[in-house]
């Protein structure tokens, strides 16, 4: 490195110790960014491999699991399997929901001891060596996550309802979670069969194969043979399936997480920008001593990386412990509901750690490359001469619009595997962009400034109007990371208000009823006639909800039967796009925005539901607006639905009151009537809407959290902006104190900048965000996500936003120049 | 048409539903079924063919095939097939098919002494769907494809697994004989610890045998089948017990065994030999000694085997020698024990007077296998029952 001939410290450390501070804030920055990066990653990570590793130790040696997603199977299938050629072992499971005294459900999971024993699944009570105590109908085994929540221990006794009756059981033995961090009962499958009257039925089958049987080979033989809307998959596939659902979500975080990494490169910029102006002078000294062009920019380079390495070496560790305070608060779903049996478990992953430590220091030094390059490129001369710090930048413009064009191409570009890379590189190119046009801009707006003759706001304006470069300098991190908060919120808030106006149109009943928190609760046969004879009562509706597993290597889609009038879909679905009816055809079905967007389907099209023992065709009459299954959902008239199962109860109902009947009077009424419905869940629209927003909330905190982190680095930069400033116009103070302004004007002289400067950051943020909001709106969540949303400004969260800016703003700029105000007699000068 | 189809599929549906619905809850109290307290009588002796077929108002019931194979190269390999069928000592009124009224376990074993130790394979069962049990008036016990047949003039016995798996032919030649007068077998001082028990010796055995990864071989050799059936079989006081069983070369089959205590003393021993002209002589313990000679120690279990014995039953004196010294069977993923079964030699004078098979059980821990829940306190006619032979 010696052959540079680069002295060191002049060039690289006594500038950045000359302002420890600046140096201090940028280190911080890239810091935060790497920590949130990393979380985030950290978080996703977790939840995949914790999903994923749960499913496959679940299985065992299994290689093989035949499943019905959304109904049971008949057990009859365990038998052909288990006596099929090639199947070595065969362990069945009959899954159902007990309900604690509390009203909370439990998933109870009957076994075959002795089959899952032979299987090496972890859900066989290891007791003794053998399972047989299980064969007593009320002896339950509890894994260690459902003994913490009851607070029981083995040998108490545990009162569950199973289908509505209480059953009183003796907990025997406990085992390690199954699952981590699910609680879970396990007891005998004839058991469960029996208490909850699925007699017949089976939830799944593991099987192990013989020799010289392939997991392919077994299931090309059998996949026809199966009743429709079965799957048979290995323990990979299961894994990879729930990976994939989640896959545009997970990277959609992670690439929003890396804004808060480019934000910091921003911050980096403007510290090194100011640290390469105040070292031109040295710089120019040592230019003409004979130091390189290539030199000079690799001294610059490697003050970007003594930024960039203490501050990726602080992130990890601040990353990991972030990572690790929110599994433990929020669980790994962030709140978003991809991940529903995720443990608080971290594990190590250095290559992560790596690469993101990496991440820092390139964003480090991708903030550095531009000072770097402009100091290499001006000529000596002009580095000498004094006020040199302002130059002019067409060539930066002609960029910037090149970069405008660019981010253009890339938005049109569709997305790659589910995922809008397109867009979001047009998002990084376009924040890139802005970089180059604000000098422009900043004398853009000093040109149209008016002309004052009063002293103060005429020095505040000209300020503006003669260094351009400067003001640009400051603000580029805060317009970056301005414009990032106000794309979040556009985003969200669009997001929220599409959501609440669709749970308006949806929501049109008086009163919602549910049978249980458990998936599998039904009502009883003919409430809903009985509920509809209440006096008050004008009409009412059933809802049976289910899971279908109808697009390949994908989770199963949600099916809904309701009771809806197939002519008038419009009534209770926000129909989107319908087709022409088509009375000779097959039945009709209603499918989701998202599901025919996963299945490339399109409205008149004919496809094959796997409901019943045969399957039916239905043909899409239409597609409709649905926000709340995110792996799709199909909805069925309820006559339909029955013809096809059998299936004659509901496990939802909605009740339509008569005008001027008070709903609490209701209420009363069902209380008094059905003495079961203590266990039902009983809603008005507007608690479900409360409860779904307060739902959709929680699913953004890990963007909360982002646009925080943000907004802190954006400040950290026109901090370190306006404290280099100020330092470098510390003569200029000197001779203004000269020509008699008091140390109160100069600070009104700086006041009016700092507000000036922050209302221009804040402006240009906001009409970056803007762009920014519509390429995420209208790219990448319906590449990602296959939803559409109209677009709302949430123009007082947006200005309340701006207004905090600015004064946060005004007071860093304040802030970081008081040391300048401080002294009471700077001397003049006639060089800096 | 189509319309008609639906009609057709609603009431089709609807009458499914109800039958579904009418599946009833069990009541707040789960009934049971009675379980039957059959015990061996001397007023009911065991007779053919009934007693081929499997009895399950007994507690425990097995069927046991050991024998030696040689294939073409004339290398022997013994070869072990056990089906046990245990009936819960509480059965409740479930009407599941999955109802655990009656457990099935079978436990088979390869002992070839290129490979210096048993290859063992095991399955465990519930009755139900057809895809473990036992019929009632024949020998035809199975759990999945692994089954034991009475079929034409002999056995037909199939195993599947991993590591070994054989499919064999059994050929009756001799009829069988009853291991006590009127087929009962006494087990101890006290009357109650007996078992119903005949065996069929000099079984003539052709098939073919796999051994790990290797094709399949064709074998031939001889066998020796027991059945038995018991509601009491283990004595109070004993822990396990050394049991014999060797095909003569002159035609005349020997079955000796003695129960155990603790300490190692002998609680009871019989035996029944079936000379060659087909007269069958009982013998009591007074005309027994079986002297051990030489120990293994199991490097895994730690447990302590007499390998080599010197025996005299009747007029007949002779020693066993195994086939190998490891012929350990740990069966922890079926019954939960470890005992020791192989194949032995009857040797007198240098020379071999017939080979047959050595069971020793008990030697780590007292053979048991605790059935419906706690472990009680063991009583005769109840639910604690033996497993292992």
């Amino acid at each position: 490195m010696n052959s540079w001939r680069i002295p060191w410290r002049a060039t690289v450390w006594r500038p950045l110790l000359a302002h420890p501070a600046e140096a201090f804030l940028a280190i911080l920055g890239v810091a935060l960014g790497v920590a949130l990066g990393l979380a985030i990653a950290l978080i996703n990570v977790q939840a995949v491999q914790d999903v994923s590793s749960g499913l496959r130790r679940l299985a065992g040696q299994a290689d093989l699991v035949l499943s019905r997603p959304g109904t049971h199977l008949g057990e009859r299938w365990y038998a052909r399997l288990a006596m099929a050629p090639g199947v070595a072992v065969a362990a069945p499971q009959l899954r159902v929901n007990g309900i604690l005294p509390n009203g909370r459900p439990l998933p109870v999971w009957g076994i075959d001891a002795l089959q899952s024993a032979a299987l090496g699944q972890p859900i066989v009570p290891p007791d003794s060596g053998h399972p047989s105590s299980l064969f007593n109908p009320l002896h339950l085994v509890l894994d260690q996550s459902a003994l913490r929540l009851l607070h029981l221990r083995p040998g108490d006794h545990l009162i569950l309802r199973a289908a509505g009756v209480p059953r009183r059981f003796t907990i025997i033995t406990a085992i390690p979670d199954p699952i981590p961090g699910k609680p879970l009962a396990i007891l005998d499958i004839a058991a469960a069969q029996w208490l909850w009257g699925e007699n017949g039925k089976i939830s799944q089958v593991s099987l192990r194969l013989g020799k010289g049987m392939t997991p392919e080979h077994f299931r090309s033989r059998w996949l026809t043979l199966l009743p429709p809307g079965a799957t048979l998959r290995t323990p990979r596939d299961e894994g990879s399936v729930s990976a994939r659902a989640s896959l545009a979500y997970r990277t959609n975080l992670l690439v929003l997480s890396l804004v808060a990494l480019f934000t910091g490169s921003f911050l980096v910029y403007t510290t090194l920008a100011f640290t390469a102006i105040r070292q031109r002078r040295s710089l120019a000294i040592l230019r003409v001593l004979g130091l390189c062009e290539r030199e000079v920019f690799v001294a610059i380079l490697v003050q970007g990386l003594l930024l960039g390495i203490p501050g990726a070496l602080v992130g990890v560790p601040l990353g990991i412990l972030a990572a690790w305070l929110a599994l433990a608060k929020m669980g790994a779903n962030l709140g978003a509901g991809y991940f529903s049996a995720t443990g608080t478990d971290l594990s190590a992953h250095p290559w992560l750690w790596s690469i993101f430590a990496l991440a820092g220091i390139g964003s480090a030094l991708l903030g550095t490359v531009w000072p770097a390059w402009e100091c290499r490129y001006l000529p000596i001369v002009r580095l000498l001469g004094p006020g040199s710090e302002e130059e002019e930048g067409h060539a930066h413009v002609l960029s910037g619009f090149i970069l405008l064009a660019l981010a253009g191409g890339m938005a049109a570009m569709p997305p790659v595997r589910g995922i809008a890379y397109g867009a979001y590189s047009a998002i990084a190119v376009l924040l890139l962009a802005v970089l180059f046009l604000l000098p422009q801009g900043v004398r853009l707006c000093g040109r149209v400034a008016p002309r004052t003759e009063l002293p103060l706001p005429r020095l505040v304006v000209d300020q503006l109007r003669g260094s351009p470069g400067r003001a640009s300098r400051s603000l580029a991190t805060i317009v970056v990371a301005f414009s990032l908060v106000v794309a979040m919120a556009v985003m969200v808030g669009s997001f929220r208000e599409s959501v609440a106006g669709w749970l308006r149109d949806v929501l049109r009943a008086d009163i919602y009823l549910q049978a249980g928190t458990g998936g599998q609760r039904l009502f009883p046969l003919a409430t809903e006639t009985r509920l509809c004879r209440l006096p008050g009562v004008r009409r009412c509706s059933l809802l049976r909800d289910s899971v279908l597993q109808l697009l390949p290597h994908r989770p199963p889609v949600e099916l809904l039967a309701r009771g809806m009038n197939p002519q008038q879909p419009g009534k209770t679905l926000q129909i989107l796009r319908a087709a022409t009816p088509d009375p000779t055809g097959p039945p009709p079905a209603w499918i989701s925005e998202i599901l025919a967007a996963l299945g490339h389907w399109k409205p008149g099209q004919t496809i094959d539901l796997p409901i019943g023992p045969k399957g039916h065709l239905v043909r899409i009459a239409g597609i409709y607006r649905d926000y709340a299954y995110q792996q799709g959902a199909v909805t069925l008239p309820f006559s339909e639905y029955r013809r096809w199962t059998g299936h004659r109860r509901a496990n939802g109902l909605a009740l339509w009151l008569r005008t001027g009947v008070p709903v609490p009077r209701i209420l009363e009424k069902i209380r008094q009537r059905f003495p079961h419905s203590s266990d039902w869940q009983i809603a008005t629209p507007g608690e479900i809407r409360q409860r779904s927003l307060r739902i959709f909330d929680h699913s953004f905190a890990a963007t909360y959290a982002l646009e925080a982190v943000a907004m802190i680095i954006g400040l950290l930069g026109v901090s370190n902006g306006f404290g280099a400033q100020t330092l470098l116009r510390r003569q200029e103070f000197a001779l203004l104190r000269c020509l008699g302004l008091r140390r109160r004007d100069i600070r009104y002289l700086l006041l009016g900048e700092a507000v000036l400067l922050s209302l221009l950051g804040v402006l240009a943020g906001l009409a970056v965000g803007l762009e920014v909001a519509f390429l995420l709106i209208e790219r990448v969540n319906p590449q990602s996500f296959h939803w559409h949303m109209g677009i709302h400004i949430p123009w007082s969260e947006i200005f309340l936003l701006a207004l905090a800016l600015v004064l946060a703003s005004t007071f860093t700029i304040l802030w970081s120049a008081r040391k300048i105000l401080g002294r009471d007699t700077e001397p003049l000068h006639d060089d800096g | 048409m189509m319309a008609k189809k639906w009609q057709l599929l609603a009431i089709l549906g609807i009458s499914a539903q109800g039958v579904v619905l009418a599946a009833p809850l069990p009541p707040n109290i789960l009934p049971r079924l009675p379980t039957p307290a059959a015990t061996v009588e001397s007023t009911h002796p065991m007779r053919f063919p009934n007693a081929f077929g499997s009895h399950p108002r007994f507690p425990l019931e097995w069927w046991y095939i050991t024998g030696w194979l040689k294939n073409s190269g004339g290398s022997p390999i013994g070869f072990q097939l056990t089906f046990f069928r245990l009936r819960m000592a509480e059965i409740w009124a479930n009407p599941s098919a999955f109802n655990p009224r009656q457990i099935y376990f079978a436990q088979a074993a390869l002992g070839d002494p290129a490979i210096g130790h048993l290859l063992t394979a095991q399955r465990a069962a519930r009755a139900g769907l057809g895809l473990a049990g036992a019929k009632r008036d024949t020998s035809r016990v199975w759990i999945n494809r692994w089954q034991l047949c009475q079929q034409g003039q002999g056995y037909i016995a199939s195993v599947h697994a991993r590591r070994l798996a054989y499919h064999l032919h059994l050929f009756t030649i001799q009829p069988p004989l009853p291991e006590g007068p009127e087929g009962i077998s006494q087990k101890g001082p006290n009357p109650v610890n007996a078992s119903y028990y005949y065996s069929i010796p000099q079984l003539r055995v052709e098939g073919e045998i796999r051994i790990r990864n290797h094709p399949w071989q064709k074998v031939s050799g001889h066998a020796w089948l027991d059945h038995e059936w018991s509601s009491a079989y283990l004595p109070e006081g004993a822990v396990g017990w050394d049991w014999t069983g060797i095909n003569l070369k002159n035609g005349g089959a020997l079955m000796l065994f003695r129960m155990r205590g603790a300490n190692g003393s002998v609680l009871w021993q019989a035996g029944t030999w079936r000379h060659a002209s087909g007269r069958v002589q009982y013998l009591p313990g007074s005309a027994i000694t079986m002297q051990p000679l030489r120990h293994w120690q199991s490097p895994e279990s730690g447990n302590r085997y007499p390998v080599v014995w010197k025996i005299r039953a009747g007029s007949l004196g002779f020693t066993i020698r195994p086939l190998m010294k490891n012929q350990e069977f740990r069966a922890t993923r079926s019954t939960g024990n470890i005992y020791w079964e192989g194949a032995v030699t009857a040797m007198r004078a240098g020379h071999s007077i017939g080979s047959g098979y050595l069971e020793l059980t008990g030697y780590g821990e007292r053979l048991h296998m605790g059935i419906g829940g706690k472990r009680r306190k063991p009583t005769h006619a109840g639910p604690r029952t033996i497993l292992a032979k």
